[in-house]
């Protein structure tokens, strides 16, 4: 059989398998994604204390960001927060002010996009307040929608 | 003239006893890190920079709450000793980062208004913290366990200082 032959069933069953992820899967797989996350912004602000300006490591780290900045929209599916009774941080606001959320993620996407373009400048001053600038998107969107740790 | 001579001295003397007196009053030469001018103070500062010095020592405490979970699990010997080294340098480095950042005066978050009321004396208990850190640290190089366990107690003063220091969790 040709090989096109196995696209359509590939792209079937691709869709199915996201179809049926459960929400336990959807937050393990959101968790990790912030941890990522997390790890990046601990990069970037390690190498910006540390006077790394122009390193490799704060690029990749801001390219990382900005990544998990365009992912973020597809974390959120319906019936993957506290109702679905598996442990999250994601609070009910996500989905019952998804307008303000929304806008929150759009903040962040923002902001990360900005960070990318101010990193490849060089310019250490921006990077500095970039970086503050970025914890700050975070924050507000945590302040808001993520419980608290501890 | 030998009385004014006598209390021209006597005045001066008395000048000098005070000038000395407040010298000594003013500490000059006995600046400590945590009596240093503070580095930015929140009315410099826009609400986002604020923000993100917040979002920075947040993330530190929480990078200090991952690492002291793992090295407890490590002195229990329910977690392989491989890390202790990787995450008594974490702790440290977490710790002297967490005295910059509150350094600066912004307050917000879960500080309580003792932070920045008596600014001098929690930066104290925060550089100590660094010190008894980085003795750990130094103790976790050589990859004993039990020379970390035993410092663990006075490098780790989690408790006290919130109980003192952090406000409760936000509903």
């Amino acid at each position: 059989m040709r090989r096109s032959f196995w696209i359509v069933p590939i792209l079937l069953m691709t869709a199915a398998a996201a179809i049926a992820a459960t929400p336990a899967d959807t937050i393990r797989s959101r968790i990790a994604n912030y941890r990522a996350l997390g790890a990046a912004f601990k990069t970037t602000n390690d190498t910006v204390r540390a006077g790394g300006f122009r390193s490799p490591a704060l690029r990749q780290a801001a390219a990382r960001i900005s990544a998990a900045a365009r992912n973020q929209y597809a974390w959120y599916p319906a019936g993957s927060g506290p109702q679905s009774r598996v442990r999250t941080a994601a609070k009910a606001e996500i989905w019952t002010r998804a307008h303000e959320f929304r806008a929150a993620q759009d903040a962040f996407a923002r902001q990360a996009t900005a960070f990318e373009r101010i990193v490849a400048s060089g310019n250490e001053a921006a990077i500095r307040a970039g970086a503050r600038q970025l914890g700050a998107s975070c924050k507000g969107c945590h302040d808001s929608f993520r419980v608290a740790d501890d | 003239m030998t009385k004014l001579r006598v209390r021209g001295s006597g005045a001066l003397a008395i000048f000098a006893g005070f000038a000395a007196f407040a010298w000594h009053q003013a500490g000059i030469g006995e600046v400590t890190p945590s009596a240093s001018a503070p580095a930015a103070s929140a009315a410099a500062l826009s609400k986002e920079e604020a923000d993100g010095i917040i979002f920075e020592r947040q993330q530190l405490m929480l990078q200090i709450d991952r690492d002291a979970k793992t090295l407890g699990m490590i002195a229990a010997g329910t977690a392989p000793p491989m890390k202790l080294a990787e995450t008594t340098r974490s702790i440290v480095t977490a710790a002297k980062d967490s005295v910059e950042a509150f350094r600066q005066v912004v307050p917000g978050g879960r500080s309580k208004p003792e932070v920045w009321s008596q600014h001098a004396e929690f930066l104290q208990s925060m550089e100590a913290f660094a010190r008894n850190a980085d003795a750990m640290a130094k103790a976790g190089e050589t990859g004993n366990v039990s020379a970390v366990t035993g410092l663990m107690v006075e490098a780790m003063p989690c408790r006290q200082c919130h109980e003192r220091y952090r406000g409760s969790k936000p509903s």
